[in-house]
């Protein structure tokens, strides 16, 4: 299968020491994989390397083979993401800052704001401004802003956060449907094991900056062991 | 080149959705019917105009330039660097394909728009004002020189907004921001009190440059004083935007 994104050696070092190092991993079309670890152990430095919020200290990401670094504009147009907390600016309309985002990408119909306002849930929020949204809307804000290109790759980091049970529910149809139906590819991180055993068909797990295992959901499974007790064991 | 028009597009219509934009707006169309209505009654009352009413624009200009546009661009700079950190909303651009110097040079030109926009609302207005209690020949015979004063305005607003959106990438505070920008102003001016050469090589001494479009124009000066500020407006771009591209989103 096509490979979406390729990670080699990635490295990336904070002033106080901790950081992520030696990170390598494929994730190929259609794929959602699940990358799990402790607090602190790296999982969004990974994602904020990727998308290039923080600057790589060695290493190269690919995106549909385009390299971050040599070509940002290019290998980023086939990414979504939703990192940390929702971003959108509070002072404006839902609307109006999906409108924002809509126009860097001319090749996308401006209809398709609406499309994934009703994917999310928000149509009767449109013209709501984000600074009276609570944090479950907020989210559901940034993951129309993460999904409305359709990109080939969605980043998602604790997408779950403030979400109550039926929009928890409801994100996992969306991811779900568009990983089938589009064959887009996800990269989730979550402190919620059910949900990952759920959603995800590959599993990587990262400790003190270092990816430990990337095992398949299915065949940990089949072992007739919990995905808890899993991470547990690896991670100890 | 696309992308830089995306971007200050956006950047452009963030700015015209800030309440400050607006706030100042009005507060710039009220105090040119503010100095009008002040004449006329003058006139009335007194038996002559407090000033000449064909000088209304330049008036409300120098005004204008001495104090609330500088503060008005302090303002809008720090808000769309540092202010846009601290609420973390930079995160939505940065993830959309621009590159970051694209999206430092968006953000610049967006607030060169901006100040001009405001500037020449202003003017009209003004020339409006003006108008109405002034004479119609002198106005006109003042019109060029006017609007050129008012356009060239520009120039050294855009080179504040340089530099404080160099100051900005030290800070995640859009009112630290400001800070730093009016302790670093007041520093310069008290320093070129005790050493006058330094006044030249003051930024702040060029708020004050489009008075040299008033009357005759002095070539020699108005270029010199064109090159200072395009030597410090390249040297602050180009360091601001290296800044701007290596900063980490934590």
């Amino acid at each position: 299968m096509k490979k979406i994104i390729e990670v080699r050696d990635l490295k990336k070092i904070y002033k106080n020491g901790r950081g992520v190092t030696g990170v390598n991993f494929d994730i190929c079309q259609g794929e959602i994989i699940g990358l799990l670890g402790p607090n602190g152990s790296g999982k969004t430095t990974i994602m904020k390397c990727i998308t290039g919020l923080v600057n790589m200290d060695n290493g190269t990401v690919k995106i549909c083979g385009t390299d971050i670094v040599d070509d940002f504009e290019k290998a980023i147009v086939n990414v979504g993401c939703l990192i940390e907390t929702p971003s959108a600016i509070g002072s404006l309309s839902c609307y109006n800052n999906l409108k924002l985002i809509s126009n860097f990408y001319s090749n996308v119909d401006s209809s398709r704001i609406d499309e994934v306002l009703q994917i999310t849930g928000l149509s009767k929020y449109r013209n709501d401004k984000v600074k009276t949204f609570s944090l479950g809307m907020k989210q559901r804000l940034a993951i129309a802003m993460a999904i409305y290109q359709k990109p080939k790759l969605i980043i998602l980091d604790e997408p779950a956060n403030g979400l109550d049970i039926e929009g928890a529910k409801e994100l996992r149809k969306i991811i779900s449907g568009l990983a089938k139906e589009f064959m887009i590819s996800f990269l989730i991180s979550s402190h919620q094991i059910y949900e990952i055993e759920m959603l995800c068909d590959k599993l990587l797990i990262i400790k003190n900056g270092e990816i430990i295992e990337n095992c398949d959901v299915n065949s940990v499974k089949n072992e007739g062991i919990t995905l808890e007790d899993y991470f547990i064991e690896k991670t100890n | 080149m696309n992308t830089i028009l995306t971007g200050t597009k956006n950047e452009t219509f963030k700015i015209i959705s800030k309440k400050k934009f607006i706030f100042l707006f009005s507060i710039s169309i009220l105090i040119t019917i503010a100095a009008s209505v002040i004449n006329l009654l003058a006139d009335r009352n007194l038996g002559a105009p407090l000033l000449n009413n064909t000088h209304l624009p330049i008036t409300v200009l120098d005004f204008m330039s001495s104090l609330i546009l500088p503060l008005f661009v302090l303002m809008l700079t720090s808000d769309l660097f540092s202010g846009e950190y601290s609420d973390n909303s930079i995160v939505m651009t940065l993830v959309r394909p621009i590159t970051r110097n694209k999206l430092y040079i968006s953000k610049i030109l967006a607030i060169g728009i901006s100040i001009l926009g405001l500037l020449l609302g202003t003017f009209i207005i003004s020339l409006a004002a003006s108008l109405l209690g002034g004479n119609l020949s002198d106005c006109m015979d003042k019109l060029p020189s006017n609007f050129i004063s008012y356009v060239s305005s520009v120039m050294p607003m855009l080179l504040i907004a340089i530099i404080t959106a160099f100051a900005a990438q030290f800070t995640k505070n859009g009112s630290l921001t400001v800070v730093i920008m009016i302790m670093a102003s007041v520093l310069m001016s008290a320093a070129s009190l005790f050493i006058p050469e330094l006044a030249n090589f003051a930024p702040t001494t060029y708020l004050s440059w489009h008075r040299n479009f008033y009357s005759e124009l002095n070539l020699p000066v108005i270029t010199n004083e064109f090159l200072y500020m395009l030597a410090y407006g390249i040297i602050f771009m180009f360091a601001g935007t290296y800044l701007f591209a290596k900063k980490d989103i934590s």
